[in-house]
């Protein structure tokens, strides 16, 4: 019997993966997080309240395994293949190669990002959250969330900037 | 020129988290600070980059072991525990299996060992355009059977949309004299005339267990993996199959 609880987990799948190649840099290992956010959200389900933000609440389970993770050292986000990048998007919205090439410049930029820096820019710029529930989902005053977002992007900035002058 | 604004408030307007007046501000003070507006324009053009850089999980299907962990494993009927349930994963094909040779059939694979393997009447490779199999990979609808030869028929189980373009479409040929029957995968890619048969593998019926079985012994995973291999989603409705058809299975 399908819970109304695990359908609408279901249909974030999607974000929850995007959330979590932002922050792994490989999709198996995106694919990974996501799996064991899921579990520990399914085992913690009778604590999550209703009229909540589930996304937010799994934006913060995926991010806690993540860091969980990076502090046992294990290899989540350590690197990334900018040959198995290129492939994960298997050419849809990249046609051109340059095209790919960029894309997986600004992925391997990404990944080089404190964690902190990375969680912030990746729920703000491509999670599209308000800097409130960025804040609200990192458990840090907004104002950190600014902060960090604006250091994020001073460094990935040169590579906007490069990029839009080439063209 | 104006003096230039700080970041944190040319971010926040970026990222649409001004309040109204402010925001009204800053538009104010980019159509006077071209350095600001080339930032502001630096800042959006990071943003869709990055919304770019991760963007394929929004257009894949959700893998199948996420799916599991979530909604449990796909219901399935008692069976003896050397059956399992047919292509778990795409369960939409299994209630075609078999419709066509004989009611009731069980929609189950028996995995057990084989020692010989027919000759494929549809083997992979390109489908001619004057063939049967041509009309009836571009006409049948799913659940339709056509005859390809005297006694062979065709029978339709399911249409997926390629991402890449084009449509895959899985078929089972079934020859009525015999206890031989095969099942595979054409696709269609835009840009080809011809369907082209990527995946095809031998049946046999068990005349005991009426089931069908692998001849190879082999399972079906060959066409679950390329399905999975080309980002193909669930089976299309019957709506979107026909649409499909009308539109040469063209995407």
């Amino acid at each position: 019997m399908t819970s109304q609880f695990q359908s609408d987990l279901i249909q974030l799948i999607p974000r929850l993966r995007r959330f979590a190649l932002s922050l792994c840099g490989s999709q198996t290992d995106a694919d990974d997080l996501v799996q064991a956010a899921c579990e520990r959200a399914l085992k913690n389900a009778s604590r999550f309240r209703e009229g909540t933000r589930m996304d937010s609440w799994l934006y913060r389970i995926i991010q806690n395994l993540w860091l969980d993770d990076r502090r046992k050292g294990q290899v989540r986000g350590t690197n990334v293949d900018p040959e198995d990048a290129g492939l994960s998007d298997q050419g849809r919205g990249s046609r051109e190669a340059e095209d790919r090439m960029m894309l997986a410049t600004v992925r391997g930029a990404m990944d080089q990002l404190p964690e902190g820096q990375k969680l912030a820019l990746s729920l703000v710029a491509i999670e599209g959250l308000t800097y409130k529930e960025a804040a609200e989902t990192l458990d840090v005053p907004v104002g950190t969330v600014m902060s960090r977002l604006s250091r994020a992007r001073e460094a990935l900035m040169p590579l906007v900037s490069s990029t839009a002058r080439r063209q | 020129m104006s003096d230039r604004m700080d970041k944190e408030t040319l971010a926040a307007f970026a990222d649409g988290a001004l309040e109204p007046e402010e925001a009204a501000r800053v538009v104010m003070h980019l159509a006077d600070c071209p350095e600001d507006q080339a930032y502001v324009d630096d800042l959006m053009a990071l943003s869709e980059m990055l919304g770019r850089a991760y963007d394929a999980p929004m257009h894949e299907p959700v893998p199948d072991a996420i799916r599991q962990t979530v909604m449990g494993p796909a219901a399935t009927p008692e069976a003896p525990s050397n059956v399992v349930a047919f292509r778990p994963g795409r369960q939409a094909v299994a209630g075609f299996l078999g419709g066509a040779i004989a009611a009731g059939l069980a929609a189950f694979l028996i995995l057990s060992p084989s020692t010989s393997e027919p000759a494929l009447f549809l083997a992979e490779g390109p489908v001619s355009d004057r063939s049967p199999a041509h009309t009836a990979l571009t006409d049948l609808a799913s659940g339709e059977t056509q005859l390809l030869a005297d006694g062979v028929e065709l029978y339709m189980l399911a249409s997926f949309a390629n991402p890449a373009g084009g449509y895959c479409r899985e078929f089972e040929v079934i020859q009525d004299q015999s206890s031989d029957a095969e099942i595979g995968l054409a696709c269609k890619t835009p840009d080809a005339d011809l369907w082209t048969v990527t995946v095809a593998s031998a049946l046999t019926v068990d005349q005991t267990a009426e089931v069908f079985v692998p001849a190879s012994g082999a399972d079906l995973a060959p066409i679950t993996a390329y399905l999975d291999e080309i980002g193909a989603g669930e089976v299309l409705s019957r709506e979107a199959e026909e649409q499909a058809r009308q539109s040469g299975w063209t995407r």
